[in-house]
């Protein structure tokens, strides 16, 4: 029997048990748009934490000398060949910068502490690192060649130290031997969390070099637009930048990368429960339907339609109500994102998230795919649903069926 | 409007309300369509097998990963000078730390105590040098509390007064070994110059990169006296005989070292290590939602099936209403209905979730593959024996069976709201 | 003799549609106690209207009725309901029986609402299956039962409560005519020998033939009313 024909059936008879479709509709409605929202959230969730990474000093990419890693002091920095700048396409580049990154002690009247001692191009690394979006009081370094120092807020109430006042700074240079130098504190930075502020300082990155007897840097930080250009850069890198590693950042943060990873199959797991718990309701309904027509399809084998014909029918309304409440669902999930979309205050729930370093906004981020894996799922649900009992039911009698 | 002579009043009846004429009614109700009964007790058994299982390997998970972050460095509970969580230094000591470790020890669920004292000062080894957090540890007492002895590499723990054990990357980057001389020096108590020469005995590694490239442990009383501390400490950490009774343990703490000294502070894990606390209540709050999601759907299509089978009886209650019973007996009966599909199911859902549990609990979950990286960073154990959670086993089912019902509920109410004319026409 | 059921001025309009529907008319209408009369009419006559009114399950737009002695619209629902269970006897076209309980059980559930003690209901379900010669068929459950089985289930229920009045709505209509017969002369025979008051609607002329008296209806209105050939045999 024709499709369209079919189809014509099988939409009017939508409309014969308009309570019972409307409900099994509203159903798969509502576990669409919870599928949609919560890919959306933990997709969210896992975009965080790789912009975390990136943002953390990171980058998409860094190259460094090897061996830094395990001991990450001058002594292995390297000289960036002149007027070097990385083969990538202007469209994909946000930025790339220097940097000089050593441990160091700070001393200030009272108190000392270790960090990490950062000499950066300020200009440049605003444009690829969080510095580019945390607040200062006071000064902002106001260039590569600008000899001050910039703390963390939470670190110069550790110290007991304030803007414009001095401290000590302590470190190996590149000879080996130690060297100790006042710094003006210029500003201190808030940012999104209290362990970065403990970690690292930040002062030009030329009088920072001259400090330390030299003119190597440790590493090369490069910030894409798309993460997925990042084995294309790297290629570049490489071949400019003989005998030093390029790293992602997942080799860098394994463990933003690992749960990152994870993400993708939490997310496929939900959509199975949340599917599986729709299952039940979804073919009790279909199981009910059907049977109630025995009598029906008994009167149109009589009259001639085949077997496969009458499955097919009820399959394709089973699959017509599929895609509405897809469709609404979907729909729904979307405006629950776009309602979202300013971020989810996570504080209220978990107050004191700063002090774990992670954003207190939860933005959800919705892929295209993971919608389609939703779609996909959910059509497949109602194929079987209702191909299993309708075949069960054209398989009695015509007059069987027609006497019940 | 004629009055007829002697107008009877209403009769009066006795009726019988009991719960067992209902009751066995719905019981059989329940069976009438297999089906459709087992797949409605199939979903609510595998919410609930699902919420409880979940639920339980998560609180499991969560607990041995809190237990072995604790054992790492900061132990279950730790007492303090009330001013030195804010502003660790030197000079925010706890005085007369022996009296007060003696008396932890001796607060109820204490299994074990030691006293560390802590400064920041400068270690070098040969001309290299770095800043580190400098421990002075009691060697003997810190193996009842901390998971570090075990975590030696090369050489030994600490035993001889000069002993020295340092973290593998400070190792590194200092390009020690076991053997070399290191020397410490930092500011002590007085102001004046706190200076250790002491020997590498061992180096240790955590896994964790930030603690292996600043650790460095050294003998309680050498870094006392270098320090000028006397019988000072900076953290009294406490070990307590459960993972879950550490919340209890704390005022029991309090309670003992109250008449010593009134500057104290008693921190549990939870102040002492706030991130992990942020995790496993976020974890938690998103879990809740999306078992709320699942709980929903199964009790929507409880609700659906129930709609399904409340209209297609309707001519059945309309005779039922017409032979005399009342609107608010039948609404029980299906309400009786609804308690028994969710009980069953629920009961299911329990023995499931239990049976699973069980076996999980005896084999472990193996974390490895899953988390990898994340063991070291999460401080995981390599493998996970989960519990069931108490409070879930009543808590989910009981949830259940209060949502199933109002679910029934809203198709039972219109039961009541028929006129039996108008169900007993239903259909005809 | 007294009346048990005394109808004044009945109407009833039905107003769910866009056009309102008159289904009774002012209709005045007297069931002597003992009585066994049919109403019968064309589809739409009023006869189902009428028997739903007397047997409380429907208040009527306007008029009054009265049921051995009471007049319904005193009664508020719950006491319709109590006034049902005692002393209306009910039996429909089909969907008579509670599915999940045996005929026993059936005929024991009435009296079970109405809390009496588990072995006297035993006894009196048992005696009336026995009386209407269904005794065998106690254990059975409707699904179980013939269209006519079921029916005489049906009366038996309806009777052991010993009520007033026992109203039927076309109980034939799903039989065929000889088991009609078999299920008519049941009711003949608790109507002479228990005396008990029947009215039935029906198109059906075997019942009708079975009535004493015969009430023709049409258009809401009643339009005959007379003895039957049963009355003088």
């Amino acid at each position: 029997m024709p499709l369209l024909l079919l189809s014509r059936l099988g939409w009017r008879n939508l409309w014969r048990y308009r309570r019972r479709n409307l409900m099994l509709f509203t159903a798969i409605m509502v576990a669409v748009a919870g599928c949609v929202l919560i890919s959306a959230l933990i997709r969210g969730y896992q975009y965080d934490m790789m912009d975390d990474a990136i943002d953390n000093l990171t980058g998409n990419l860094k190259v460094l000398a090897p061996g830094y890693r395990a001991d990450p002091s001058i002594a292995r920095g390297f000289r960036v060949p002149p007027a070097f700048a990385p083969d990538v396409p202007p469209a994909e580049l946000v930025g790339w910068t220097e940097r000089v990154r050593v441990p160091a002690v700070v001393i200030s009247e009272r108190e000392t502490r270790g960090v990490t001692l950062i000499g950066i191009d300020p200009a440049e690394e605003r444009a690829i690192s969080f510095l580019g979006s945390v607040a200062i009081r006071g000064d902002a370094l106001a260039g590569p060649d600008d000899g001050r120092i910039l703390l963390g807020r939470e670190l110069a109430r550790q110290l007991d130290t304030d803007v414009g006042r001095r401290i000590v700074v302590m470190t190996q240079g590149a000879d080996g031997r130690n060297r100790e130098a006042g710094f003006r504190v210029a500003g201190l930075y808030d940012a999104a969390g209290t362990a970065i502020e403990k970690a690292y300082a930040f002062t030009g990155i030329r009088p920072f070099q001259a400090l330390l007897g030299t003119d190597a840097v440790t590493e090369i930080s490069v910030r894409l637009r798309d993460d997925e250009f990042g084995p294309h850069a790297d290629a570049e890198l490489r071949k400019d930048l003989s005998g030093l590693e390029v790293l992602d950042w997942r080799t860098l943060e394994p463990q933003a990368a690992a749960m990152f990873q994870l993400a993708d199959a939490a997310i496929l797991i939900w959509f199975v429960v949340l599917l599986l718990a729709l299952a039940f309701g979804l073919v009790n309904t279909l199981i009910t339907a059907v049977l109630e027509r025995v009598r029906e399809f008994g009167m149109l084998r009589a009259l001639g339609m085949r077997r496969g014909a009458i499955v097919a029918q009820v399959v394709i309304e089973s699959v017509l109500i599929v895609l509405a409440g897809l469709a609404v669902g979907i729909a729904v999930g979307l405006a629950l994102v776009a309602y979202f979309s300013a971020g989810i205050d996570l504080s209220r729930w978990a107050a004191g998230i700063e002090l774990a370093g992670m954003r207190n906004k939860l933005v959800p981020h919705l892929m295209w795919h993971d919608v389609a894996a939703v779609g996909s799922l959910a059509v497949a649900l109602g194929l079987f649903a209702s191909a299993y009992p309708a075949w069960r039911a054209v398989r009695i009698e015509p007059l069987d069926a027609l006497r019940r | 409007m004629p009055s007829d002579a002697a107008l009877l009043p209403a009769p009066r009846v006795r009726r019988a309300t009991g719960i067992g004429l209902i009751g066995s009614i719905a019981w059989r109700n329940v069976w009438r369509n297999r089906q459709r009964t087992w797949l409605s007790i199939g979903g609510i058994a595998f919410a609930v097998m699902l919420i409880l299982a979940a639920r339980s390997a998560q609180i499991s998970t969560m607990a041995a990963m809190l237990d072995n972050a604790t054992r790492l460095l900061t132990g279950h509970v730790q007492v303090q000078n009330v001013a030195y969580a804010d502003e660790p230094s030197l000079r925010h000591a706890v005085t007369d730390a022996t009296a007060v470790a003696r008396a932890v020890a001796a607060a109820p669920h204490v299994t074990a105590v030691a006293q560390r004292a802590i400064a920041f000062a400068l270690v070098s080894v040969g001309d290299r040098s770095y800043g580190a957090e400098v421990f002075g540890i009691d060697a003997a007492a810190e193996r009842s509390i901390s998971s570090l002895p075990d975590m030696v590499v090369e050489g030994r723990w600490l035993s001889e007064p000069t002993d020295a054990v340092l973290g593998s990357l400070m190792a590194r980057n200092l390009g020690a070994k076991v053997g070399d001389e290191v020397v410490v020096l930092g500011s002590g108590l007085d102001g004046g110059v706190a200076a250790l020469s002491l020997t590498v005995a061992g180096i240790v590694e955590t896994g964790t990169a930030e603690l292996d490239r600043a650790l460095i442990d050294v003998p309680l009383a050498t870094f006392q006296d270098a320090f000028g501390l006397g019988d000072r400490a900076h953290v009294i950490v406490a070990r307590v005989d459960d993972f879950m009774n550490v919340d209890a343990a704390v005022p029991g703490i309090e309670r003992a070292v109250a008449p010593i000294a009134s500057d104290l502070a008693v921190l549990s894990w939870r102040k002492l290590l706030p991130e992990l606390v942020q995790t496993v209540e976020l974890k938690g709050v998103t879990s809740g939602v999306m078992f709320a999601l699942i709980a929903f759907l199964v009790t929507f299509s409880v609700f659906n099936t129930f709609m399904m089978t409340v209209f297609e009886r309707t001519r059945e209650f309309g005779m039922l209403l017409a032979i005399g019973m009342r609107g608010g007996g039948i609404v029980g009966m299906l309400q009786i209905e609804a308690a028994w599909l969710a009980l069953l199911g629920a009961g299911l859902g329990v023995a499931l979730a239990t049976l699973l549990i069980g076996w999980l609990g005896r084999t472990g979950i193996p974390l490895g593959e899953v988390a990898g990286e994340m063991l070291r960073r999460y401080h995981m154990p390599d493998r996970v024996y989960p519990r069931i959670d108490a409070v879930a086993l009543f808590g989910v089912p009981l949830l259940m069976l209060c949502a199933t019902q109002l679910a029934a509920l809203i198709p039972s109410l219109r039961v009541r709201a028929l006129t039996p004319v108008a169900a007993l026409r239903v259909g005809a | 003799m007294s009346n048990v059921v005394v109808c004044r001025g009945l109407s009833r309009v039905y107003t769910s549609n866009a056009v309102p529907v008159h289904a009774l008319q002012d209709v005045d209408f007297d069931v002597a106690e003992g009585d066994f009369v049919s109403l019968s009419g064309p589809s739409g006559s009023g006869k189902s209207t009428l028997l739903n009114l007397i047997g409380a399950l429907d208040r009527p737009t306007a008029g009054r009725v009265t049921v051995d002695g009471v007049d319904l619209a005193t009664l508020s629902d719950p006491q319709l309901a109590d006034l049902r269970l005692t002393k209306i006897g009910f039996v429909f076209q089909a969907y008579n029986l509670v599915p999940v309980l045996s005929a026993r059980e059936n005929v024991e559930f009435i009296m079970q609402l109405q809390g009496i003690h588990a072995s006297e209901r035993r006894e009196r379900a048992l005696e009336i299956l026995h009386a209407l010669g269904i005794g065998e068929l106690a254990e059975r459950r409707p699904g179980e039962l013939s269209g006519g089985q079921q029916q005489r289930v049906a009366v038996a229920r309806a009777v052991v409560t010993r009520p007033a009045l026992l109203l039927a709505d076309e109980p034939s209509a799903n039989l065929d005519s000889k088991t009609t017969e078999t299920l008519l002369e049941l009711l003949r025979r608790i109507n002479l020998e228990r005396g008990v008051t029947i009215v039935t609607a029906t198109h059906d002329p075997i019942v009708i033939r079975y009535a004493r008296r015969s009430v023709q209806l049409k258009d809401g209105r009643i339009v005959a009313d007379a003895r039957t050939a049963a009355a003088n045999a």
